[in-house]
């Protein structure tokens, strides 16, 4: 715009400017045009003087010649005419005055002279005359007027000039400031055009942007209102009179009437079906211009929950009335429960004899009952976050604060023992637990504890524990001292043996000759003997090894123990024409090399003690068994099942069984029920496996009837650990070893 | 039975003099020819090794390419004889194969970590025991390259 009305401006004062040079040249040139027609005019003037001069001297002359009167007449004329003629000429140089001075002077002069020669003609003659004339008066005079007026008129004629070249400079000014004059309107009326055209153009786009603004106006408006429409809660807009402005339809419905119904009328003609009052709550927020969220109200059988607030638009001076209601029914309910079963739960916990108490998903304790404080001697504010730790005994505190730290962490279930002091100062030992409670996202929403007072059982089982450790230090000590005894004793009794067998072996093969048959067979004999203690031997390293060399329990796939041991029994098995029947063994956890003792001893056992004739059939199985749940919770501190999930392992043969007295005395040391030229062996083989068993936590047990073969029963428990993993059976592939 | 330039002395150290024997017998039964010497604990066995006490000439105590070393000894065990001869830069190069009559896993493992050659239970049988001496000659005398049989460094 700036720009615009510089331009012009600028235009403008162009224009006027050459206006004024115009207007002032034309001034000058009218001014010029005067003074030209003035001296043209003086200089006809000076002719028609001069000439009248001449005529009155012409007819003079004629006269002063002839004497004719009539030669008289033109000078009579001029005479008439001159003064006229003088006259203008006086008017036209009055810018000069006593310029005209010396014409007429001379103009005087000559008539002077031509009167007074007329005269002397007239009277005197014509000679008198010519002779007056002769004296040239006349003449000279004449002369001069002549010269006086060419000298006039020639100066009339320089002014002239001088106008000419003033004429044509005015001429080229005029051209001047005519083509500016031209230039200066072209440039206006480009300008202008220009202009107008960007102002159409501006307006066009004005009028587009218009139209687009109109139209996203519209499609917000319909959004809006379908938004509006259809939200699921009741909205409804009153203006400062409480008459309906917009509804949608959940409130339309809520209010049993159409929405177009409800438009333009006031609140007391269609009453709206909350239990408010709006009068009195337009009051109020009209007045204080805020809202009120989120009351909650009965309509029907339903919760609503209802918010009221002002609506304050720049159009309208008092503020109208917003209200939106949304139906809450079931969370109101949802809370109902949580708040009754809450009040139950709180009933049950203030009842109970332990300490109960609950805490965020941070491990903050939010809630103990009467028990704690009865107790404790605390009051809730010293309790409620980590106050527990209050009363903790010095010694425990550090590590049952850990120990919580990790379950509120890792989520995992919370058990300890620890002391508390009673509110006299004493320490009690408690047992606390506690399991996370999760929400329906699987994330742990609370923790719920208890404290149980053991410290009876405790005093007691510490007794009992100092018993337990001492007898058990002697014991072990005894026990090493037996083991060391027998690894050395077994050790040192088989280099003898070994020297005898080398030497025998000597002996025989290098003095086969000299000890004819005889002395043959006592070297055997004393060989077979050796051979057999050297046995021996080895199974009393071995059952004494089973507690001394241990392996840490791992997971043992008995498939491939029992698969190795038939390998090694092939050629056993082979020769007694037998055959194993492997069902599918467990994974378990367990000492592999001691496993491998086991099923050896009673594999080989079972092919051993084979019916003469009866080619034996041995088969091994396995079952899982569930752990038996424990008695309802008694006086018992840690309830454990009474009988873990354990594996029944089952060799099962069809030899030649035993007498059922004995089936305890057979795992004894050294016992033996047959001969030793019926069925080799030491009498330690099931020492061992019982041994075995029991190492591992578990029990043998031996059934059988003479002639109808054994059944060796083995239960190996999985530890609380392993069970968690093992929570269904669990078999390891199917080998069945077919011999 | 090829003969080396200069045939390898085997040295055996065993407190036991039935083994000792059987030993001796076991390598004439293989019909291995090599000078074979015999010292009866780990005191000695260093002696005889750093050429001390009776073992001071040179021709008494050639320097062995193979021992044969019982742990179980009186006076120095087998294991600390072992350790001292792998710790001594003179001796550490030469081979030393444990022949004992223990099965422990310990004494198996703990051999090894002392850089015993080869562990062998003593057999129960003579045949067995000549079995094994054939076996051992073989490996260490014909198959493997011993290094060469250094001339004795001052130590």
């Amino acid at each position: 715009m700036s720009r615009d009305s510089l331009i012009w401006v600028m235009v403008a004062v162009a224009v006027f400017a050459n206006a004024a040079v115009g207007i002032f040249n034309i001034e000058r040139m009218l001014v010029r045009d005067r003074t030209v027609k003035s001296r043209l005019a003086t200089r006809a003037e000076l002719v028609e003087t001069l000439s009248l001069m001449k005529d009155a001297e012409a007819g003079h002359r004629g006269y002063l010649l002839t004497g004719d009167p009539q030669y008289l007449q033109p000078y009579r004329d001029a005479e008439a005419g001159l003064p006229e003629s003088l006259g203008k000429l006086r008017g036209m140089l009055a810018g000069q005055p006593g310029r005209l001075d010396q014409i007429e002077q001379l103009v005087g002069a000559k008539f002077v002279e031509m009167r007074r020669t007329i005269a002397t003609r007239d009277t005197r003659g014509r000679d008198a005359a010519a002779d007056e004339v002769g004296e040239n008066v006349g003449k000279t005079v004449m002369d001069n007027l002549r010269g006086e007026v060419a000298t006039l008129t020639e100066e009339q004629n320089r002014l002239l000039t001088g106008d000419e070249v003033q004429e044509t400079e005015l001429r080229g000014t005029a051209l001047t400031t005519h083509v500016i004059g031209a230039v200066l309107a072209v440039g206006v009326v480009f300008v202008a055009a220009t202009l107008v055209r960007q102002q159409m153009a501006r307006r066009a786009a004005g009028v587009a942007a218009l139209r687009r603004a109109k139209d996203e106006a519209e499609t917000a408006l319909n959004q809006l209102d379908a938004f509006f429409r259809n939200a699921p809660c009741g909205i409804a807009y009153y203006d400062a009179d409480l008459r309906y402005i917009h509804i949608n339809d959940a409130f339309a419905k809520l209010n049993r009437a159409p929405v177009e119904a409800h438009i333009g009328k006031s609140v007391e003609e269609l009453p709206p079906n909350f239990p408010l009052k709006l009068q009195e709550e337009y009051l109020e927020i009209s007045r204080r211009l805020v809202p009120s969220v989120g009351r909650r109200l009965a309509i029907a059988d339903e919760i609503w929950e209802v918010s009221v607030f002002p609506v304050i638009s720049r159009r309208a001076e008092r503020p109208g009335l917003g209200v939106i209601g949304i139906n809450v029914t079931a969370a109101a309910e949802a809370e109902a429960r949580v708040l009754e079963s809450e009040a139950r739960f709180r009933t049950m916990a203030e009842a109970m004899p332990q300490i109960v108490w609950m805490t965020r998903p941070d491990g903050y304790h939010e809630y103990y009952n009467r028990r704690w404080y009865d107790f404790t001697g605390l009051t809730p504010e010293q309790s409620l976050g980590w106050g527990w730790s209050g009363p903790l005994h010095p010694d425990d505190l550090a590590r049952s604060k850990a120990r919580w730290q990790v379950s509120v962490e890792t989520g995992t279930p919370y058990e300890i023992e620890y002391r508390f002091r009673a509110a006299d100062g004493t320490y009690r030992w408690f047992l606390a637990r506690a399991n996370p409670i999760h929400n329906e996202k699987g994330q742990v929403a609370r923790w719920l504890g208890t404290c149980t007072d053991i410290d009876d059982s405790k005093q007691q089982a510490g007794q009992l524990e100092d018993l337990v450790e001492r007898r058990t230090l002697a014991l072990r000590r005894s026990n090493e001292e037996l083991e060391k005894f027998a690894y050395i004793a077994s050790h040192d009794l088989q280099e003898p043996l070994r020297k005898i067998q080398a030497f025998g072996d000597r002996l025989s093969t290098r003095f086969k000759a000299g000890l004819g048959e005889q002395g043959q067979d006592y070297i055997t004999r004393m060989l077979d003997s050796a051979g057999r203690m050297r046995r021996l031997i080895d199974d009393l390293l071995s059952f004494s090894r089973v507690t001394t060399k241990v392996n840490p329990l791992a997971p043992v796939d008995l498939n491939a123990v029992v698969r190795d041991v038939l390998s090694d029994l092939e050629i056993r098995i082979a020769q007694s024409d037998g055959r194993v029947e492997v069902g599918p063994l467990p994974t378990l956890p367990a000492d592999p090399v001691q496993m491998r003792q086991l099923f050896q001893n009673l594999i080989s056992n079972a092919l051993k003690f084979q019916r003469p004739g009866v080619p034996p059939v041995v088969t091994v199985t396995a079952k899982y068994l569930r752990a038996v749940l424990p008695e309802p919770p008694s006086k018992s501190v840690a309830p454990l099942p009474a009988t873990p999930a354990s594996y029944r392992l089952t060799v099962r043969d069809n030899g030649i069984g035993f007498e059922p007295q004995y089936a305890t005395r057979i795992f004894e040391l050294f016992q033996r029920l047959h001969g030793r030229q019926q069925y080799e062996g030491t009498g330690l083989g099931l020492a061992i496996c019982k041994k075995i068993a029991e190492r591992h936590g578990g029990t043998i047990v031996a059934e059988g009837l003479p002639g109808e073969g054994s059944t060796f029963t083995i239960d190996l428990p999985l530890t609380l650990e392993l069970e968690r993993r093992h929570a269904a059976p669990h078999f390891a592939g199917d080998y069945s070893g077919r011999r | 039975m090829p003969h080396r330039t200069l045939p390898v002395t085997i040295l055996v150290a065993d407190d036991d003099a039935d083994d000792r024997q059987l030993v001796a017998e076991a390598f004439g039964e293989a019909k291995i020819r090599n000078d074979l010497r015999f010292v009866e604990d780990g005191v000695e066995l260093l002696e005889y090794l750093q050429r001390r006490g009776k073992y001071v000439e040179p021709d008494s105590s050639p320097r062995p390419g193979l021992i044969l070393l019982d742990l179980n000894m009186p006076r120095m065990d087998g294991r600390e004889a072992l350790s001292l001869i792998k710790e001594d830069r003179n001796l550490r190069s030469i081979r030393v194969i444990i022949m004992t009559t223990s099965k422990a896993e310990q004494d198996i493992v703990q051999s090894y970590d002392l850089m015993a050659s080869s562990y062998i239970t003593k057999p129960v049988r003579f045949e067995s025991l000549v079995d094994v001496v054939k076996t051992l000659s073989k490996y260490w005398l014909e198959i493997v390259e011993l290094p060469p049989n250094e001339p004795d460094a001052s130590a």
